[in-house]
């Protein structure tokens, strides 16, 4: 996948994570992994990018005897995530035509 | 590779990171590393999972915005130490900057005393009119003796300088209550503020 394109979805992906309740880090990774690739190293960006855009409010916690930080979105963030949503229902019918155009007439389809 | 060198390795390797920015790099590997020996992993385990320590470096270098090639923070060496060619700019620089440090020194001194001494010059002059004014006004009664013009001028001017020299040292005597106390509400909430 593109690069530039992974990275604003991941972020949204990040978000939508932390909608039903809030969540650690590592959990973060265990619920997104079934649906794209995410890596420590790259979920650490993303995650301070959300706080200090203020998407996400995070607090620490203690946990077996250690602080663990907790992470749970904002106003803000719900509606970053509301904003995917529209922009990509544009892009889906975007896409549609397009594959629409390539079936008809170059015989470009995607890769299987 | 145990969690305590592999954040040893980070923290080396995150050099050019501001300190507190860092730390938080920290904390977030080390809790990843304790959450992942909690579901079940050896650390060695736990830690391998998250790829080399080089590898983690220069991708949070780059998210940072800093150039991976710039690893350590310009004036320092890797082990954090300040580096040998920059101790030596500085003591070969001392001329320069030591004088130029002293001669604003040496301005600030001369210019608080400047202020010190306009101050007591004020005060002075202002004391020398009450007590020099009330001296002309008992000579002026004595002045009577001899002439009553020029003593009753003497009465006159000595009130009139003591009052205006009292009314002026009241004012100062006012003021610099006002001030004093302006102060030290300003300390005060400065100090709110810092806890």
């Amino acid at each position: 996948m593109d690069v530039q394109l992974k990275r604003g979805v991941l972020e949204i992906c990040v978000l939508s994570a932390m909608l039903s309740e809030e969540t650690y880090g590592y959990e973060l990774i265990k619920k997104i992994s079934p649906y794209v690739e995410i890596s420590e190293s790259t979920l650490y960006p993303i995650l301070r990018r959300l706080e200090t855009g203020g998407f996400v409010r995070v607090r620490s916690a203690e946990h077996n005897g250690r602080l663990r930080k907790y992470y749970s979105i904002t106003a803000d963030g719900k509606k970053k995530i509301r904003e995917f949503l529209t922009d990509w229902a544009d892009i889906v019918k975007i896409y549609e035509f397009i594959k629409g155009e390539c079936n008809e007439k170059e015989g470009i389809s995607e890769k299987t | 590779m145990k969690k305590k060198e592999f954040l040893k390795k980070l923290k080396k390797g995150l050099a050019a990171m501001g300190g507190y920015e860092r730390q938080r790099v920290l904390d977030y590997y080390d809790e990843m590393i304790s959450d992942r020996i909690e579901t079940g992993k050896t650390e060695e385990e736990a830690v391998a999972e998250l790829g080399s320590p080089e590898y983690v470096i220069e991708k949070t270098l780059i998210e940072a915005g800093i150039d991976p090639s710039q690893k350590q923070a310009f004036f320092k060496e890797p082990d954090g130490k300040i580096k040998t060619v920059w101790l030596v700019v500085l003591i070969a620089g001392a001329p320069l900057w030591l004088g130029l440090a002293c001669g604003l020194f040496g301005l600030a001194v001369g210019l608080f005393c400047a202020v010190i001494g306009i101050a007591a010059g004020v005060i002075s002059a202002c004391l020398g009119m009450v007590f020099g004014g009330f001296g002309m006004f008992v000579y002026g009664f004595y002045e009577l003796f001899q002439s009553v013009g020029s003593g009753l001028m003497c009465i006159g001017g000595g009130l009139v300088a003591f009052s205006l020299g009292a009314f002026l040292c009241l004012g100062i005597w006012v003021l610099s209550k006002k001030a004093f106390i302006k102060i030290k509400s300003i300390i005060k909430s400065r100090r709110k503020i810092r806890q």
